[in-house]
């Protein structure tokens, strides 16, 4: 069995509201491997759990720190990273605003 | 009988009830309650055996079933209609949760464990789930808990058998009386035929008015307690021009009303025959009729009225009953669709006349004196990374068309370099980073303070058009709270004081060269119509549905017989004296349509 571990930042400006609980929620479930949510001081939540994810309450700008366990823990873990970077795909954020590309 | 209930004392035949609210979309409607029942349901209670256990768990998954399969129908409908995907979205998180182990795995275990039967198992998990939504400070996430009743609701619906949407088409001749209706049941209900809308809340800008209003049939909103009495079939009536209910209707209320709504139709029919026809005097002055709207789906109703273009978009409804700022894609959004929808036609957009309670930002006070705190620019000058925001999204919507910045509340010179200012600093941050933009966007400005009044012809050599706004115009020349009952009375356009501030801006803008509009409630009464033509206004700006009206009144005068008109309106000094004098020419001239 495989654990991986990273820390994400939120860098939406809604955070991890319902849109983007959606599209977090729909993604995790496309793993076999069990993959957990925490902030700090928070106790893990489920990221399958759509009123897991929304329990989080991560607004822009907080660090989540996910834990993918299982077979397909790796690709989990690099398919979330994917969504954490891109603001998940907000469209209020990042098209048509390249303004906003420059901080990185 | 002694032990009637009050139900039936209120059902007896022959006594009508009569119920005041709000007109939310106008015309007459008669027909019969169609009641669309949207309060909580009492959740059974009771122990299972051990044996039932297993049954009672698939009862519990085909009601979670059957609510994916009317999320799922829901959802298809929505995703036909563009202005839907925040509903689409909202609905796909609602499908997240009916599966939500949170939610399921739990409701099984006090099945099995406790006994519970299903409704009252899967009432308890929720009342779980949303203690852990009860510690969160943030106050949107806080509030999804409102989504997860929607939710378990549905399932429990399911499980007792009630009617979750409004699948079935409602009757012929039905009026719709709901509590309140979600979107999803105003989109359904939509594609049926229904002759009028009643709820108990609500207000002109609720979805169900906006609705009604874009299928032109009469509504009413905020009829508290209507849901309550009505029973589903009962006759009632609906009058969406005056805001009022009339329910179990005698016999003699319904013929009056089937005589008003005929009057209402035939009018509103000979109005629309002349709406392609320019807004132009018999001897050949011609102005423009503009639209006073909020949101763009009522520019549909503007056009149909025959206005030539918006001439007051508000937006405030982008910040107001929400929980953060509206971020600048959001805005640009909306002014997008807009000029989109407008194809062409000139759109005035004003920036947003909020105070900083209305505004969601944490910290905001109370002020003593709201109507002269800090609001309108002042607020926004106040906080101007707000406000950058919209003029950043105003610059990039004005690629898609004929658009028009107009600044509310406007003191005096200095703001209004202030606020160009600020215009200015958004167009150079665009342009620095490539974001395509609009830099020439029309500047104006709502002359709504008698300071602005006074000085106005200083400030239109530094803008690109005036906007008289006589609702706040009025207010605060006369120094009159119009909500303050003790002295509305004496809130009076034709006051002199009123007319000479109106010439003096209207002198003001022709000097300067530039267009000069009125945007209050006063351009949309026909009365005032010769006056404000008198003074050589460009345009008039109303609610869609006075443009009709006002644009026949123009039609059939000459300037000639308008300026004759207001010399002598202006020659008088009393409030009273000018009022006999213009209504008195004014019902003489058009009997049919300004009498009674």
């Amino acid at each position: 069995m495989k654990v991986q571990e990273a820390y994400l930042e939120v860098v939406n400006d809604l955070g991890l509201h319902a849109r983007a609980a959606v599209k977090l929620v729909v993604e995790a479930n496309k793993f076999d491997s069990y993959v957990m949510l925490s902030r700090e001081g928070t106790p893990e939540v489920n990221a399958k759990s759509i009123m897991g994810v929304l329990t989080l309450a991560a607004g822009k700008g907080s660090v989540v720190k996910v834990r993918c366990e299982g077979d397909d823990a790796e690709e989990a873990l690099e398919a979330l990273r994917g969504l954490f970077r891109s603001g998940f795909e907000d469209e209020s954020q990042a098209k048509e605003k390249p303004g906003t590309e420059a901080n990185d | 009988m002694t032990d009637r209930t009050e139900d039936e004392v209120k059902r007896a035949p022959g006594r009508s009830a009569f119920i005041d609210g709000m007109s939310a979309s106008p015309g007459v409607a008669i027909g019969r309650a169609f009641t669309v029942d949207r309060r909580r349901i009492r959740t059974p209670k009771y122990h299972i055996s051990a044996e039932q256990a297993e049954a009672e768990i698939e009862r519990l998954e085909a009601a979670i079933d059957m609510s994916e399969r009317q999320l799922q129908d829901i959802e298809n409908r929505l995703s036909r209609d563009s202005d839907s995907q925040e509903h689409v979205l909202i609905v796909r998180a609602h499908r997240l949760m009916l599966r939500d182990e949170m939610l399921v795995d739990k409701a099984r275990d006090l099945i099995i464990e406790e006994h519970a039967n299903a409704e009252w198992a899967l009432r308890r998990t929720v009342r779980r789930i949303k203690k852990s939504f009860d510690l969160i400070r943030d106050e949107y996430f806080r509030e999804r808990r409102s989504d997860i009743d929607f939710v378990s609701d549905r399932i429990i619906r399911n499980l007792m058998g009630h009617i979750v949407d409004l699948e079935e088409a409602p009757p012929e001749n039905s009026i719709v009386v709901a509590h309140d209706l979600s979107p999803a049941d105003t989109i359904m209900l939509s594609r049926h035929s229904i002759l009028g809308i009643v709820t108990d809340v609500g207000a002109r800008t609720s979805h169900s008015a906006i609705v009604a209003r874009a299928l032109e049939i009469p509504a009413v909103v905020g009829a508290a307690g209507v849901s309550e009495i009505a029973g589903n079939g009962d006759r009632i009536i609906i009058d969406g021009t005056r805001g009022h209910v009339v329910l179990w209707p005698s016999q003699r209320e319904v013929r009056t009303y089937r005589a008003a709504r005929r009057r209402y139709l035939a009018h509103e029919e000979e109005l629309l025959a002349e709406r392609d026809l320019p807004a132009k005097t018999k001897d050949g002055h011609r102005v423009q009729l503009f639209g006073n709207i909020e949101f763009d789906k009522e520019l549909d109703s503007v056009i149909t009225h025959g206005g030539d273009g918006i001439g007051l978009y508000r937006t405030e409804f982008l910040y107001v009953g929400r929980k953060d700022l509206p971020t600048e894609e959001e805005h640009y959004e909306v002014y997008r669709r807009l000029l989109d929808r407008a194809d062409g036609l000139p759109v005035i957009i004003r920036t947003f006349d909020l105070g900083g309670d209305k505004v969601p930002i944490p910290g905001r006070a109370r002020e003593p004196n709201p109507a002269m705190g800090l609001r309108a620019v002042r607020f926004s000058l106040n906080r101007p990374d707000i406000f950058k925001t919209q003029l950043r999204a105003l610059l990039r919507a004005g690629v898609h068309g004929d658009l028009r910045i107009m600044f509310p509340l406007i003191s005096g010179p200095a703001e209004l370099e202030e606020v160009k200012a600020c215009l200015k600093e958004a167009s150079a941050e665009l342009a620095g980073q490539d974001v395509p933009h609009r830099e020439d966007v029309p500047v104006g400005i709502m002359v709504e303070l008698p300071s602005a009044a006074v000085v106005a012809d200083r400030l239109a050599a530094s803008c690109d058009f005036f906007s008289i706004g006589t609702n706040d115009l009025i207010q605060y020349a006369l120094g009159i709270d119009r909500q303050n009952r003790d002295v509305a009375y004496l809130y009076k356009p034709s006051h002199l004081a009123i007319l000479r501030l109106l010439k003096t801006i209207a002198e003001a803008g022709k000097e300067a060269g530039i267009p000069v509009s009125i945007c209050g409630e006063m351009a949309g009464d026909p009365m005032n119509v010769p006056l404000l033509l008198a003074m050589g206004l460009d345009s008039f700006s109303m609610n869609a549905l006075s443009i009709p009206m006002v644009k026949r009144i123009i039609r059939a005068m000459t300037l000639d017989e308008c300026r004759d008109l207001l010399r002598r309106a202006m020659e008088l000094s009393s409030i009273d004296e000018i009022e006999k004098l213009v209504r008195g020419e004014m019902i003489a001239r058009f009997p049919e349509e300004l009498a009674g």
